[in-house]
Order: structure tokens, then C-alpha cells, then sequence
């Protein structure tokens, strides 16, 4: 489970970085070809990969992952045949067997412990963000007064109007910020370090801030947030948050100035970006504001677009679309890599690859140990038992006696004395005495069980059987558990 | 929260609501303001109206989908709060000193000044 999650969060990590570092090429060298609203825009496909999980089976990191995976599944397998090759050395085969599961359960551990690392990060990540700025907006509400000037709220309204935009934004003004901004989500408001603006610069101010609105910028703004929160570690997602703020006002800057007339109007527009840099203010917020100029490096680039508006010729047009299909399906396929459940590495796997699914495969001695002791826990029965001991090593047939003291249901106790009972050391010996021919098979142990099953019923006295079990047999096991508990209730499948 | 300053603008909107008793439709405000010569946009009236709200002066009940505007405060009560404020800020609550000035710079007439003369024998 752990283990799925991070590999899930890592390839979209990496496909999105892969990502990033292509919509970015692609910025460069279009530059010039496309207008900003493009270059601004085409960075959703790079931030919904980001997000989705979703992907189609066959995708970039699928095959870099089944690579990697299948890389540490032939160690294992390795690992697997060195081990029944030492069958005879069968205290060898379980010591190395039981450090492989603790190591196992370790890394297991490990990559649990990551899961939640990784998470609460986002988490606390997230929480910060939200608090600064629902702080930096508590701050400025506070500080500010309602502008009255009806002249003023007129121009506001009309310039709604003009942009279609439905919702009347609330206006404000306060002498501490930095900066013309636009703040809210259900109470969009705008805020202006003074009213007392020409009415051109109040124009143009407010024309750049509600474009920002009308463009649901702010949308945008909190998505790239989010994303960088999943994706904290990953030093790409910074880099992009940066060019999509820096894109934000290139491209607002860009519809601002095709919605102007004349480049008389241009140059009045970029008058007042300029004339807004220079006020005196002190609050300021990087996460989420909209404002209106408060990045001096990136002002002289701003200012040279506005004065050339660049549109996207046909040719150009057909180029960006075939260029936008191409990073989408880029981003389809860069794909993302969920862990199958056969790939994760946990103990039953492991059991499941020692396991041996044709019924004339041998079972060691240590297996059958194993099997033995662990039904003698279960159960004092000792026909089922007696099934096992000629195949059973001199140090697990020692163990049996007291194990049977131990055993965990009522078989164990002689229903008319209530005295414990317990193997006898004859019926041990007369049991061992008997030699086999041949050793002991899969087969026999799915007729040894499906014996079992067919007098008691439960399912715990043969579950630790089925490793060693054959498809068959565990059907049949399943079928005789199902046909004494009324209905489907276990699927053979699963314990294959 | 009725101690909150009001603008002219929406001094206006509450006087057309304090003339029309029953609670009046966003339609019947613009009305009246058109007859009053104000052409106002749909949104400035949108937003003055929510700015009262805000400061407790007026509610809104939705009727379907249209909002319906009742005034919270009665315009005696509106002038009252208004005039003890100004009373407060100007002459440092001393209400002699307003009426004084009343009286010295000529702003009252005979008639106005009887009537006031009148108030104070009933109390």
C-alpha cells in the first residue's frame, strides 16, 4: 500500500518534471511564434499531469517501472532457486528464508514511514500557504476603507460590463499595500493603495485587475499551489510556479492591451504600470495576489509587450495546435507508474515464489515441519498430524510433544478428565518407523488437506498449507469450505 | 455597527427605501433612483447595497430569486444616531452649543424655532 502510494506520487513526479522541462523548451523556442495566452495556458497540460494519476496502460513510466521492477524480481528469483537448491540444508533454507521476510517487513516499514513523511509535508505545506494568505487578506481588509467616490464605482461597474463580467467586484483602498491587487474568491474585491488616481491611471488599473479576474487567474494560481504542495520535493515544480506567475502578467498584460484601441492607449496603460512601482507601500504576499506591478525585473519586459502586441498568424495557429495535441499526448503518455500488486515485494510474494503450483512437486522437510507444528498449534488431532511425521526432520519431530501442550482448541483436552493431553512418544515412533518410498508431493498435501477441510471446516487448520498447495487443490479446498459455509464466500483465486 | 459611516450614495439608497415601507425588489430601487436622475450601473448599485448590508443597515430576503431590501433602521433612528455622533464629534457632546449656533448664525426660522421652543416646555 505504501509502497504503491509513493511510486504513484514518484512517476508522476517524474513524468511531470519531464514535463515541466519540455512545456519550458517549448516556451523558448516558440517565444517569439506564440502569443502569451498560448505559452500561459499550455502550462495546464504539465500541471494536470501532475495531478491525474490516470493514465494509459502503456506509458513511458509504466515501462521504466516494469524495467526496474523486473530488474529486482529476477534477484529475487534468484535468490529463490539458490534456495531450493539447498533443500537438504533445510535449517539454512529457514534462517535465510525468515531474515529475508524481516528485512522485508523492514523496508516495508520504511517506505510506510516515507508515505506519511511525504504527506504531511503537503499537508503542512498546504496549511501554510492558506494561513499566510487568508492572514494577508484579514490584514488588508482590515486596514482598508470602502471607496465612495460613486464617479469612481461607476468606471468599476462599467468596466465589468465591457468584460462581461457578472459579479459586481467590491473596490477598497489602503495606504499600506505595495501594490493595485485583487483579493477574494467569493467577495472578489479590489484594492488600490490610494483612490486618489488620475482618471486614466484609475482606468487602467482597474481594467488590468478585473482581466485578472475574468481570466480566473486566481483559479489558476491556487492550482499551481496545490501541485507544488503534492510535489514538494521536486525542485521543477518551483521553477514552474515562477514562469506561470511571470506568464500570468505577460498574458493579462497581453488581453489588457487587445482590448485597447489605439497604441496611444498602450502607452497610457504601460504609464501607469510604471507610475504604480513607484508607490510606497509595505504589505506585500507571493502566494496568490493578483497585483498590479510589483516585480521591477520583469516591468521593462512587460512594457515592451504591451507596445508590441503580437498576434498568432494562421500558420502560426496551425503550428500551435498541432504543438498543443503533440504535449498533451506527451503528457498522456508520459504516463504515470502504479505498482501492480504482483510487483510489490511484500512476504506473501515471496512465499507465493517459492510456492509450487504442479501437485508432483516435492515438499521438504522443513516444509513439512513447519506444516506440521503449525496444525499441532491449531488443533490436537493426531491422525492429521501422524500424515506428516515420516516426513518430518528429527528436530521438528522433537517439538511436536511440546506443542501439542500447547495446542490452542479443545481437541487438546480430554473431554472426560479435562486433563491436557499430548503426543505420546510411541505414536511418534511407531509413525516414524513407517518409512516412505517416496517423499512427500503438493499432491499429497492438497489430499491431506481437502481431508481436513471435508471433517472440520475451518479455515485456519489448512491456510498454511496452500503455499505448498496446487491451483487444484486449493480449488478444491475452497469449493469444500464453500459447500459448508452456504455460498461463495472465498475465491479460490485469491490464495493462488 | 449602525454608528458605521454612510456615503452620500448610499445615504440616497436608503432614503428612496425609508419612502417606500415595504421591503422593495432590486427592479423598484433602480426605478426610484432613475426618477431621482441617478442612471446608476447594475453592479455599483450591487455593491452599495451589499456595503449596507454589511454595516447593518439593510437585509436582504431572498423572494425566489430576487432579493428583497428592508431596512434595519427607521430614518428618526438613523438621524438620531447621526446627530448625536455630529453632536459628539463637533461640539464635544454638548447639545447647548449646537443649538446656539443655530440660533446665532440665523439658521432657524421663527416657525422652527416656536416649534423647538414648544418641545422643550412639554419636557
Amino acid at each position: 500500500m505504501a509502497w504503491s502510494i509513493l511510486s504513484l506520487i514518484l512517476s508522476m513526479s517524474a513524468a511531470g518534471g519531464l514535463m515541466i522541462i519540455l512545456t519550458f523548451t517549448v516556451n523558448l523556442m516558440f517565444y517569439k511564434k506564440a502569443n502569451f495566452k498560448w505559452h500561459y495556458y499550455i502550462w495546464i497540460i504539465a500541471l494536470t499531469r501532475l495531478l491525474l494519476p490516470f493514465s494509459p496502460e502503456v506509458n513511458l513510466m509504466a515501462y521504466l517501472g516494469e524495467n526496474i521492477s523486473h530488474l529486482t524480481q529476477t534477484e529475487i528469483s534468484n535468490f529463490n532457486s539458490t534456495n531450493t537448491s539447498k533443500i537438504s540444508k533445510d535449517v539454512q533454507e529457514n534462517i535465510s528464508n525468515s531474515s529475508l521476510l524481516q528485512e522485508d517487513s523492514k523496508t516495508e516499514k520504511i517506505k510506510g514511514y516515507l508515505c506519511i513523511f511525504w504527506a504531511m509535508m503537503a499537508l503542512l505545506l498546504f496549511i501554510q500557504k492558506v494561513t499566510v494568505y487568508r492572514n494577508f487578506i484579514k490584514f488588508v481588509r482590515a486596514g482598508s476603507t470602502p471607496i465612495d467616490d460613486i464617479n469612481q464605482l461607476e468606471i468599476l461597474s462599467k468596466i465589468e460590463v465591457q468584460l462581461r463580467v457578472k459579479k459586481a467586484v467590491d473596490l477598497w483602498s489602503n495606504p499600506l499595500i505595495a501594490s493595485p491587487m485583487l483579493i477574494g474568491f467569493i467577495h472578489p474585491c479590489i484594492v488600490l493603495p490610494s483612490a486618489l488616481l488620475s482618471e486614466q491611471e484609475f482606468y487602467y488599473t482597474i481594467l488590468h485587475e478585473l482581466m485578472h479576474y475574468k481570466r480566473k487567474d486566481m483559479y489558476y494560481k491556487w492550482f499551481t499551489q496545490i501541485i507544488i504542495c503534492i510535489h514538494w520535493f521536486n525542485p521543477f515544480v518551483y521553477i514552474a510556479g515562477k514562469i506561470i506567475n511571470y506568464l500570468c502578467e505577460f498574458s493579462c498584460d497581453e488581453a489588457v492591451t487587445a482590448h485597447l484601441q489605439s497604441t496611444e492607449q498602450c502607452r497610457e496603460y504601460a504609464t501607469t504600470l510604471l507610475n504604480a512601482m513607484t508607490s510606497q507601500g509595505v504589505y506585500k504576499e507571493r502566494i496568490a495576489t493578483l497585483t498590479l506591478s510589483e516585480n521591477k525585473k520583469i516591468l521593462k519586459e512587460r512594457i515592451t509587450v504591451i507596445m508590441n502586441n503580437k498576434k498568432n498568424t494562421t500558420v502560426n495557429k496551425i503550428l500551435l495546435t498541432v504543438l498543443t495535441i503533440a504535449l498533451t499526448f506527451t503528457g498522456i503518455f508520459a504516463g504515470s507508474y502504479t505498482i501492480n500488486a504482483s510487483d510489490s515485494l511484500n512476504s506473501n510474494d515471496i512465499i507465493k515464489n517459492i510456492k509450487k503450483h504442479n501437485k508432483n512437486d516435492t515438499v521438504t522437510t522443513a516444509q513439512a515441519d513447519k506444516m506440521a507444528l503449525e496444525l499441532t498449534n491449531k488443533i490436537w488431532v493426531w491422525d492429521w498430524i501422524e500424515f506428516f511425521v515420516p516426513y518430518m526432520s528429527e528436530k521438528g519431530v522433537k517439538k511436536l510433544i511440546p506443542a501439542s501442550r500447547n495446542a490452542q482448541w479443545a481437541g487438546s483436552v480430554d473431554m472426560t478428565t479435562g486433563k491436557k493431553l499430548k503426543f505420546t512418544k510411541k505414536q511418534i515412533n511407531t509413525a516414524r518407523k513407517h518409512k516412505p518410498s517416496t517423499s512427500l508431493t503438493c499432491g499429497d498435501i492438497d489430499k491431506h488437506a481437502l481431508l481436513i477441510m471435508q471433517s472440520n471446516g475451518d479455515w485456519e487448520c489448512i491456510s498454511f498449507m496452500l503455499p505448498y498447495m496446487s491451483h487444484k487443490g486449493i480449488r478444491a479446498v475452497v469449493h469444500c469450505y464453500n459447500s459448508k459455509h452456504g455460498g461463495q464466500k472465498k475465491k479460490a483465486e485469491d490464495y493462488f | 455597527m449602525q454608528n458605521k459611516g454612510i456615503s452620500d450614495a448610499e445615504l440616497e439608497i436608503m432614503k428612496i427605501i425609508w419612502s417606500n415601507t415595504s421591503p422593495m425588489l432590486f427592479a423598484q430601487i433602480t426605478e426610484e433612483l432613475e426618477k431621482v436622475g441617478k442612471n446608476w450601473q447594475k453592479n455599483t448599485l450591487i455593491t452599495l447595497l451589499s456595503r449596507l448590508m454589511e454595516k447593518g443597515y439593510l437585509k436582504a430576503d431572498k423572494h425566489g430569486r430576487k432579493n428583497a431590501y428592508t431596512s434595519l433602521i427607521t430614518e428618526q433612528e438613523f438621524q438620531c444616531t447621526q446627530t448625536k455622533n455630529f453632536v459628539d464629534r463637533v461640539y464635544q457632546g454638548d447639545v447647548s452649543g449646537l443649538v446656539t449656533q443655530l440660533v446665532s448664525s440665523d439658521m432657524l426660522t421663527e416657525s422652527e424655532y416656536a416649534e423647538l421652543k414648544k418641545i422643550l416646555e412639554v419636557k
